[in-house]
């Protein structure tokens, strides 16, 4: 490392840090050897966007999941609106959980996004849907 | 992203592990020391080892609290007072000071708060201990964190305890024999042995580490995810009217003073009446909200330890007149209650000593999963640079950064600890603001620690800081017996329990981390033995490491 400029060193610090094991997990890029540096700069952008999918993207699929169950349920099942919010509320750190598991365990980062979005859809159609509704009947 | 799913969730596992791992461990040892708070905060008041306070009927209590916040704090806008149980004999009661002038410095929220503790019987305060934090520090600083507003604390908390719900997931999807694994424990292994110590850590609480995990969020839970009841009641009243739906006769917002001046009726009549309400059970905290005002409100709780929930029903009264005004949470609603249960779960009030006591083993083997977990990636990583380690070169920067955390959470934090109970009996009893300067002797060793864990991550360091912390927990009990009126030989044979119970748990804690000194000793001589001669110890136990 000695001798390299201090941004080099940074960045080899920087990348160091977040994904040593980098050569334990083959991935789809890391399999070309012929451009092994690209691909290793491929492979952590990669899971960058991963990381990001998972707490943004994750945190918002369970937000919405929480809002489309508190508006659904007393619509669905005459459930009070209190109890509706409590459970939406209460279910939406399993669907954060599972939405951060679907992420990293999805073939590629497109798809990986690309399922949360379908995930969002749904719940987000409903909300917009119901609160729509709701606000045209009051 | 991985070739299986079972890789990706293990490769999940390991990193959402890692990168919370270190304020996990805080979250772990900090929460577990919880369970036994009202016993810490008595054992740091020696002042009050030596009081036995008389007991008295819940009513005759309640009397007597009213009767010397009357005389302490008449102006007060709300009092608290909560009745003696089983774990702590004395009367606790607490009042919100009057608002500072308009224009005056803000004061901090903790500080608008006055406390005492009263003998119930007499109703006088029972002789004024030290200033302390207590217990209550290790429960702040299991959410709030220190030196930060609470606010960023709880987001910094919640993110990790997530990440450690996903780590939870992920770890039993990558376990395919997990009752195999149980079961298998192959000492001596290298870094075979510290994956079977983190197996049998996790597996053995697993039901505990998931509940904790995620009871943990749901106490907060609203503060993370306020989006369902934001959209449920946007056309309805808006969240105060969810929460004043959801949690009836929980809010104060309802509340206004009235500015006229009322005697405040008999108290004992109303403890009475709630009691019997509730077949006999009886009553917990009495909330008075602008007492001697015309619009004071009498709020009683039922006493805590009565079911699992957190949520207790409860009476409220006219503070002028003393008629009834309602009953709450008789019939509880059901996702309320499983809420309720949550919550409940979480900070095991309903706990008789030895369920506590099994919540207590049960916080130190997610401790010691935390622990493993993560000296387990350093083992693993440590691997890749054997090859360069042979030929002299150097470990990477970041398995040397991981190293020295895991030094100064790991061992740093059990010495910062006991750091903090000697502080507690050694600081003059004079010193300003005393319960911050215990909290900076804690800080202080801390940070000590992990800066010497930085510089020097080698297995000497390890001991030097484990054994430092088992001489330090070892001696509490000493300690005690020089500083305080109550020594283990008393304690033991005549009370108080608490005292006896602190004592000898800080020497098992001692003995433990006196064990862990010694595996590194044994780890140590092996790495040095291994060594060719003419290399330095303390280079080839670094090189042999964690």
């Amino acid at each position: 490392m000695r001798g390299k400029p201090l941004q080099m060193r940074m960045i080899l610090i920087w990348t160091g840090l977040f994904s040593p094991s980098f050569h334990e997990f083959p991935n789809d890029f890391a399999r070309r050897p012929a451009h092994v540096v690209s691909a290793s700069f491929r492979y952590r952008l990669g899971v960058a966007s991963r990381a990001i999918a998972a707490i943004a993207g994750g945190y918002g699929v369970a937000a919405l999941s929480a809002a489309a169950l508190a508006l659904c349920l007393p619509a669905a099942f005459g459930m009070a609106r209190s109890e509706a919010a409590m459970t939406g509320t209460l279910a939406s750190f399993i669907v954060f959980a599972l939405a951060v598991m679907w992420v990293f365990a999805a073939r590629t980062a497109w798809r990986a996004w690309s399922g949360l979005v379908i995930a969002a859809v749904v719940p987000g159609s409903l909300v917009l849907l119901l609160t729509r509704a709701g606000g045209g009947g009051a | 992203m991985k070739e299986g799913f079972r890789q990706s969730m293990a490769w999940l596992h390991t990193w959402s592990g890692l990168l919370v791992g270190w304020v996990l461990f805080m979250v772990f040892a900090a929460g577990t020391a919880t369970y036994f708070k009202d016993e810490i905060t008595f054992w740091m008041k020696p002042e009050l080892h030596a009081v036995t306070p008389n007991a008295a009927p819940q009513a005759k209590a309640a009397e007597g609290a009213v009767a010397f916040l009357q005389q302490r704090a008449a102006d007060a806008p709300r009092w608290f007072i909560t009745l003696p149980t089983e774990r702590e004999p004395s009367t606790s009661v607490l009042y919100l000071k009057p608002p500072p002038p308009a224009g005056a410095a803000p004061v901090e929220r903790r500080r608008r708060f006055d406390q005492a503790l009263l003998d119930p019987a007499t109703g006088q305060a029972v002789t004024a201990p030290r200033e302390t934090r207590g217990g209550e520090f290790f429960y702040r600083l299991h959410f709030d964190l220190h030196y930060m507003p609470a606010i960023w604390a709880r987001w910094i908390v919640g993110f990790c305890a997530m990440f450690m719900l996903v780590a939870i997931f992920s770890g039993i999807v990558t376990h395919r024999r997990i009752f195999k694994d149980f079961f298998t424990f192959r000492p001596k292994k290298g870094q075979r042995s510290w994956l079977d110590a983190h197996n049998v850590t996790a597996v053995l609480a697993l039901p505990y580490h998931a509940m904790i995990t995620y009871t943990g969020l749901v106490t907060l839970m609203f503060m993370y995810m306020p989006w369902a009841p934001q959209a449920a009641y946007k056309d309805h009243g808006g969240t105060e009217a969810f929460f004043a739906e959801a949690f009836p006769g929980g809010g104060r917002t309802q509340f206004k003073a009235s500015g006229t001046k009322a005697p405040l009726a008999p108290i004992a009549p109303m403890v009475a009446a709630a009691s019997s309400h509730w077949n006999g059970a009886p009553v917990g905290r009495i909330t008075v909200h602008f007492p001697n005002d015309a619009n004071a409100v009498v709020s009683i709780a039922r006493a805590g330890t009565q079911r699992l929930s957190s949520d207790q029903p409860s009476m409220q009264f006219n503070g002028v007149t003393g008629a009834q005004i309602g009953t709450f949470g008789d019939v509880p609603k059901a996702a309320a209650e499983t809420r309720g249960v949550l919550y409940g779960l979480h900070i095991g009030r309903f706990a008789d000593p030895l369920l506590r006591a099994l919540f207590f083993l049960s916080g130190l083997a997610g401790c010691l999963m935390v622990a493993t977990g993560l000296l387990l990636w350093a083992v693993k990583e440590r691997q890749k640079f054997a090859k360069t380690l042979k030929q002299g070169g150097r470990i990477g920067f970041g398995l040397r950064l991981v190293d020295g955390l895991n030094l100064g959470a790991i061992a740093g934090l059990p010495m910062a600890m006991a750091a903090f109970f000697w502080a507690n009996r050694l600081l003059p009893l004079d010193v300003a603001d005393r319960g911050e300067a215990e909290i900076g002797w804690f800080f202080t060793v801390w940070g000590a620690a992990a800066a010497l864990g930085l510089l020097r991550p080698t297995l000497r360091m390890w001991q030097a800081q484990l054994a430092l912390g088992a001489l330090l927990f070892v001696l509490l009990p000493v300690l005690n017996a020089f500083t305080g009126p109550a020594p283990l030989t008393v304690s033991l044979r005549s009370g108080p329990s608490a005292v006896a119970g602190f004592d000898l748990v800080a020497i098992a804690l001692g003995l433990g981390l006196a064990g862990a000194t010694w595996l590194v000793e044994r780890k140590r001589r092996k790495a040095v033995s291994r060594q060719p001669a003419g290399t330095p110890p303390g280079l080839a136990a670094s090189g042999q490491g964690s």
